[in-house]
């Protein structure tokens, strides 16, 4: 017995011995020409709750936990055509060797590189994505990232080939299933340290682990970082997790440079962000309007901090619009909201520009297109911007019945009664849509249109938005009876341009109209187009669907577009990035593909 | 003695079950639950039944309620966070340190101030320093907390670009390389970062505890016995220190016990402003994402604090006060 | 009787009156507050424009310099000239140039006669609307105190600038005084109110009831206010409330963290002043108790009651700022000085102190009123408490 032990730890040792590293090299554009060692400081807007990969569930704690969670298979190149895909089809490969697709976005063999390690030097092999699958897809454990296991109600299903291969099986395509439905990208787990509590005491054991109390140096990392400290509240300090050098190299074969150490303070307030940035107490900082981005061109230009700001560059990746409540159940409402010449009316009756100038202190760019211009390709570039002109949607008015003036100055018509007067919601906390609100309410009002802005919790807001036409009856109307919302979405995933779930009529985020079987032919045309674009392989063709989509809407405006922010950078940390490559999308870590991006862009 | 005190706090278990349930009654009285925020998820749309079922929430709240009672008297266990799936204690003990390290000191320091000025306007009752002091105290009182934390922080800024050293932190509680730092460095550090922080959360307190002091100090000088003492023809002196004084020390042992809460809600915009480690800004994302458990654990420390405060104050009072009498 | 009646009559009055003039700082006080609360009911009539009035192009314009002197320095009738915005894009500068090719003199008494301009004066509007409409009053008022002559409209004087949405914040600080200043004396008034009544009930009958009104308002007491606060106004929160509901929310909210206090003191004087000779004497001649209650404990509280009132107001003055702080007090478009300053810091508060300094103007309203009702309150508690009396 004892021999056989022996035998089979000299059997591992000589194995850990030979496995040869089958290190990633970073592309040539990658050039992390970065400054080496020293202390990187960050301010982060947010709580970290738990230090447990499974359970994160705010953007920037994942960003901060993705520094030490395993890597995934492929990364999005956001330095070249920011896809997981290059031009050709093929996928930008990380921790994957090779990918082999049986079926298109439904089934594939991925084979992983071989002797990457975990932080304690245990190797990476299947048995961590087992353990990741596993986990991650027990609905008791409540992962935020539970999804990627699930396609509606059946699960994904993974198959352990080898050491270093398996295979996943989807139960119908999905789009860009290799990035969304594989759970290793969700954030690999270490193996050794969570399948022993989760066979012993199930999802709760897994609950358990790393949450804020943990001791930092009992956690394992299998990203370019390690967990040094955490203060609760106040402060991670992440240093370099030697390890990682060794299997991720840059163009020239040395290890990836970066910061030995990297501090992140926690805040809770916009004013500390600032006050830390242009304190030279953060080494980047996102100004978002003028009033930031101002403070920090002084403190440049004063040379109180020492790096380089990098003003209004673009439009963000954002865009904020308007959508109307097709199943009102008031009819008066309803018949207006359906009707394009009113829609097309209340476009002409907004200012884009006043909006950017209260909105966004003149910093901002209007919108022509429900997607951001930041989103090239996708920025169909054929639309001309919207005109201000009130009196012409007076005249609209005027032609759909609305001709007479009520004791308030609202316009109304005479035959049935209506009225053009409409509540216009949008989220709490959300200033820049409060005022856009506001904003268009004012402008609207002296020419009889009464638009009442309404501040509504987060909660309704999403809710009069989501739901999908099954859940969905006429007669009862929506979940919430809105009448109009601004919202918006970042836009920018040239994987997925074509918006799938929400321009395909009754789809989950089709805030319009949630009926499959009361539809305006535009709307069945859209659709159309929409399942076209997505089956179409060649980027080219599925920007001329785009486009021709595009004009489409701008003719029956579904969605109303409103003005974009502005996108600015400030860094003292050299040369980050090309700057000819420095859009809203681009800005990255150069510490890793794809992984810290959320960090570092979400405001 | 002994037996006053066991009466005293067999009375505080009825109390904190009314204030708790009271919290769990109001906190479930709002609409939607912590599921509800699922109701957005795109890829999984039956996450939010899903949750609600795996967390209980689909059952009536007076049950959860009793449910809750029972690990919290028995295990002490608040549940765990439904954002975080940590454990409740382990995410706001640490918090709950912080604010304290702010509070202590900043109660220290509103004391200190507050009982001369009380002390003094009580005994020069309407003399010119009397109203100076007043309104001085009054004016702290009258500035909004988070205000005054941002007219600090302005400052703060201000005087790091005219001068390019820090006279005061920007933010938070410790520095960067806190970790590194030899522990009378340590202590030197968390110092500086508290005295931004601890001057806005005891200016602010100083009007209402001075104008205590005031108030109690004119109860004590018109008391009989003062006056006796007058008429016996004792100097002003005496009496003011020997009988009016000790007499004062024995309204701040009252009224210590239950100023500590106010302190801690006078807190709470600061911690958000100056950046302090707190636990207001867990208690206000955990109010918005409806998480009862980190919630109603906020509000239950925050009420056990209070009512053993109270309870020490009036032991305190009783050892001291030779009038009270048990 | 008589007797009793007799000293009563002087001392609640004259009495207090006579020892409020001593306190010299508390009428000061009372003067300053009186002229704020006249500011907020004719708001309409002295802010010079309405006060949804936005301006897109002249987002966090400067005051208006109001000029007294023509070119060649001599006096002459007040005047302003016209300002425009630019953005330096290499600075991010907002840069004012004055117009100084025209000069509008300002006028007193300025009629404007637009649909919006017009309003409902005061005491008309306090007049909820459904019952003015069922009473056929409709009177519009179109005077405003000054403005500029300027037939086209287009030219705006903005004596304390203007906010994020170029709107006018001297007029701003008018509208959001009617929230800002009577949220606490309703609030104070309803805690009050519930304060006597619970207590009265506690103080009077005694037993059970007064047991489980005094475990009640000890386990409210329990709870830090703060955060009672905050949890009680997130309730409402979701409910997709209208503005004048939130403002009822709100004091609802504020006043059931308040009567706990005054309950607890109201059944304190009751229970002292039940022993005392003349409720014996009255429940010996036969009185009821309601009776007893109202004619001779309630008013032995009253000034017990005035000075709790003075103490109260400033609070949830400061109160309901911090609330909109935290994103949960009132909501635009209405106005309050506590929305108005958190507001004011959102926006880059910590260089936009200096220089934007206007916005912050409700910040020095706050300042002012809890700061002369603090001192009112301390002149009537002076007054009306025998034993601080000199």
């Amino acid at each position: 017995m004892k021999r056989t032990l022996m035998a089979v730890v000299a059997a591992a040792l000589l194995a850990a011995a030979f496995a040869q590293v089958e290190p990633f090299t970073y592309p040539s554009n990658y050039a992390p020409t970065l400054k080496q060692g020293g202390t990187v400081n960050e301010t982060l807007f947010g709580d970290i709750t738990t230090l447990n990969p499974v359970l994160t569930s705010s953007a920037s704690e994942s960003a901060l936990i993705g520094l030490y969670a395993g890597p995934g298979t492929v990364y999005r190149d956001w330095l070249g055509n920011r896809s997981f895909q290059k031009p050709d089809g093929s996928y930008n490969l990380y921790w994957a060797k090779d990918i082999k697709v049986l079926k298109k976005d439904q089934q594939f063999i991925v084979t992983l590189r071989q002797g990457w390690k975990w932080s304690d030097g245990v190797e990476m092999t299947t048995d961590d994505v087992q353990a990741t699958w596993d986990i991650v897809g027990d609905p008791n454990v409540e992962s935020n990232n539970y999804s990627c296991s699930v396609v509606g109600d059946k699960k994904v299903q993974l198959k352990i080939l080898g050491k270093y291969q398996y295979e996943v099986t989807l139960p119908e395509p999905q789009v860009n299933a290799i990035a969304n439905n594989d759970c290793t990208n969700a954030g690999l787990i270490p193996a050794h340290i969570f399948m022993p509590v989760y066979k012993a005491k199930g999802a709760a054991g897994v609950k358990a682990m790393w949450g804020v109390d943990t001791d930092p140096s009992t956690i394992v990392s299998g990203g370019p970082y390690l967990l040094k400290e955490f203060r609760a509240g106040e402060r991670l300090v992440f240093v370099k997790n030697p390890q990682y050098a060794k299997q991720v190299m840059a163009a020239d074969g040395t290890g990836v440079p970066g910061p030995d150490t990297w501090n992140v303070t926690l805040v809770k307030d916009a004013n500390q962000v600032l006050s830390r940035a242009i304190t030279g107490q953060s080494d980047f900082y996102w100004p978002v309007n003028l009033d930031q981005v101002k403070a920090v061109k002084d403190a440049v230009d004063k040379g109180t901090i020492k790096g380089t700001l990098y003003a209004n560059i673009g439009p963000s990746t954002a865009v904020d619009f308007i959508t109307y409540n097709f199943n009102q159940t008031d009819k008066c409402k309803a018949d207006m909201f359906r009707n394009v010449y009113f829609r097309r009316a209340i476009s002409d009756m907004i200012d884009r520009n006043a909006l950017v100038n209260a909105a966004l202190g003149g910093l901002g760019f209007p919108a022509k297109d429900w997607n951001s211009a930041a989103s090239k390709p996708f920025d169909a570039p054929n639309l001309k911007p919207f005109a201000f002109d009130p009196e012409q949607g007076v005249q609209l008015l005027k032609n759909i019945g609305f001709t007479q003036k009520d004791a308030d100055g609202v316009l109304t018509n005479p035959t049935t009664g209506c009225k053009v007067e409409f509540d216009l919601q949008y989220n709490s906390g959300n200033t820049r849509r409060g005022q856009e609100a506001q904003v268009i309410a004012q402008t609207a009002a002296p020419y009889g249109v009464k638009i009442n802005p309404r501040e509504v919790s987060t909660q309704i807001w999403a809710n009069s938005i989501v739901g999908t036409s099954d859940n969905y009856d006429p007669a009862k109307g929506r979940t919430v009876n809105y009448d109009a919302e601004i919202w918006g979405l970042a836009g920018g995933d040239v994987d997925n341009p074509s918006f799938r779930n929400g321009l395909m009529p009754g789809t989950n985020l089709n805030s319009w109209n949630k009926s499959k079987t009361d539809l305006q032919s535009w709307e069945i045309l859209m659709g159309q187009y929409t399942v076209e674009m997505n089956s179409a392989l060649d980027l080219q063709k599925r920007v001329q669907i785009y486009d021709e989509r595009a004009a489409l809407m701008r003719e029956w405006l579904p969605i109303t577009p409103l003005i974009s922010t502005s996108f600015s950078f400030y860094t003292d940390l050299g040369n980050t990035w090309p700057k000819s490559a420095l859009d809203a999308n681009s800005i990255q870590s150069p510490y890793r593909p794809g992984g810290f991006r959320e960090t570092l862009t979400a405001p | 003695m002994l037996r006053y005190i066991v009466r005293r706090f067999f009375n505080l278990i009825p109390t904190f079950v009314i204030a708790t349930f009271l919290a769990w009654a109001i906190i479930q009285a709002a609409p939607g639950d912590f599921a509800s925020q699922f109701a957005f998820d795109q890829v999984d749309p039956n996450k939010a039944e899903r949750i609600r079922a795996l967390l209980g929430l689909n059952q009536p709240w007076y049950l959860r309620y009793l449910y809750w009672l029972r690990n919290v008297v028995l295990h002490f266990d608040f549940g765990t966070s439904m954002t975080s799936k940590a454990s409740v204690t382990a995410l706001i003990l640490p918090l709950m340190r912080n604010s304290m390290i702010l509070l202590l000191p900043a109660t220290a320091l509103a004391f200190a101030i507050a009982i001369p000025i009380g002390v003094y306007s009580a005994l020069h009752k309407y003399s010119f320093l009397d109203r100076v002091l007043t309104v001085f105290s009054l004016m702290g009182l009258a500035v909004p907390n988070f205000f005054l934390a941002l007219i600090l922080l302005a400052f703060t800024v201000g005087w790091f670009h005219h001068f390019h050293w820090f006279l005061l932190p920007t933010g938070g509680m410790t520095s960067t390389a806190f970790s590194s730092f030899t522990p009378i460095h340590k202590i030197l550090d968390v110092s500086w970062h508290l005295i931004g922080p601890m001057l806005v959360v005891s200016l602010s307190s100083l009007a209402f505890l001075s104008r205590i002091m005031r108030g109690e100090m004119l109860e004590v000088l018109s008391l009989d016995y003062i006056r006796t003492a007058r008429s016996k023809g004792l100097s002003d002196r005496t009496v003011n220190v020997k009988h009016a004084l000790r007499n004062a020390i024995l309204v701040i042992v009252a009224i210590i016990g239950g100023t500590l809460p106010g302190l801690v809600s006078g807190a709470g915009s600061v911690e958000f402003v100056t950046g302090w480690p707190g636990i207001t800004p867990l208690f206000i994302s955990s109010i918005f994402a409806q998480d009862v458990y980190v919630v109603m654990a906020l509000l239950t420390i925050l009420t056990l604090l209070l009512m053993v405060g109270n309870l020490i104050s009036d032991l305190a009072l009783a050892l001291v006060d030779p009038r009270i009498r048990y | 009787m008589d007797d009793v009646r007799a000293v009563k009559g002087a001392s609640l009055t004259s009495i207090a009156w006579q020892q409020f003039k001593k306190h010299p700082l508390a009428r000061i006080a009372l003067v300053v507050l009186g002229i704020m609360y006249l500011l907020a009911a004719f708001a309409d009539f002295v802010a010079p424009y309405p006060e949804h009035d936005i301006n897109a192009n002249a987002t966090f314009e400067p005051p208006t310099v109001v000029h007294i002197r023509d070119a060649e320095g001599r006096l002459t009738w007040p005047y302003i000239y016209t300002m425009k915005k630019t953005i330096d894009m290499q600075t991010f500068e907002s840069v004012w140039t004055v117009d100084t090719s025209r000069a509008y003199p300002l006028r007193l008494f300025v009629r404007r006669t637009g649909i919006r301009d017009r309003y409902v004066p005061f005491p008309v509007n306090l007049i909820p609307v459904p019952m003015r409409r069922a009473l056929g009053i409709r009177p519009w008022a179109t005077l405003h105190l000054f403005g500029v002559d300027d037939p086209s409209g287009q030219v705006k004087v903005h004596l304390l600038g203007t906010d994020d949405l170029g709107s006018d914040v001297f007029g701003k600080l008018l509208f959001g005084a009617r929230i800002s200043l009577t949220i606490g004396i309703l609030a104070s008034l309803v805690a009050i109110v519930i304060g006597m009544i619970m207590g009265g009930l506690a103080g009077f009958y005694g037993g059970w009831i007064d047991e489980v009104i005094l475990r009640f308002v000890e386990a409210l007491s329990a709870i830090p206010d703060l955060f009672l606060l905050l949890t009680l106004s997130a309730v409402f929160y979701p409910l997709h409330l209208p503005s004048t509901t939130q403002f009822t929310v709100i004091i609802v909210a504020l006043s059931v963290i308040g009567w706990g206090g005054t309950a607890r003191a109201v059944r304190g004087q009751l229970l002292s002043l039940r022993e005392r000779d003349f409720t014996v004497a009255a429940k010996a001649l036969g009185a009821s108790n309601s009776r007893i209650i109202a004619r001779h404990l309630l008013p032995q509280t009253l000034s017990f009651i005035i000075i709790s009132l003075s103490i109260q107001i400033p609070g949830y003055t400061l109160a309901e700022s911090v609330l909109s702080f935290f994103g949960l007090g009132i909501q635009p478009p209405s106005t309050s000085w506590g929305l108005m300053l958190s507001t004011a810091q959102s926006f880059a508060g910590v260089t936009g102190l200096g220089a934007r300094w206007w916005i912050f103007t409700p910040g020095v309203a706050i300042f002012i009123a809890v700061l002369t009702w603090n001192l009112l309150g301390d002149g009537l508690r002076d007054a009306f408490d025998p034993k601080s009396r000199r």
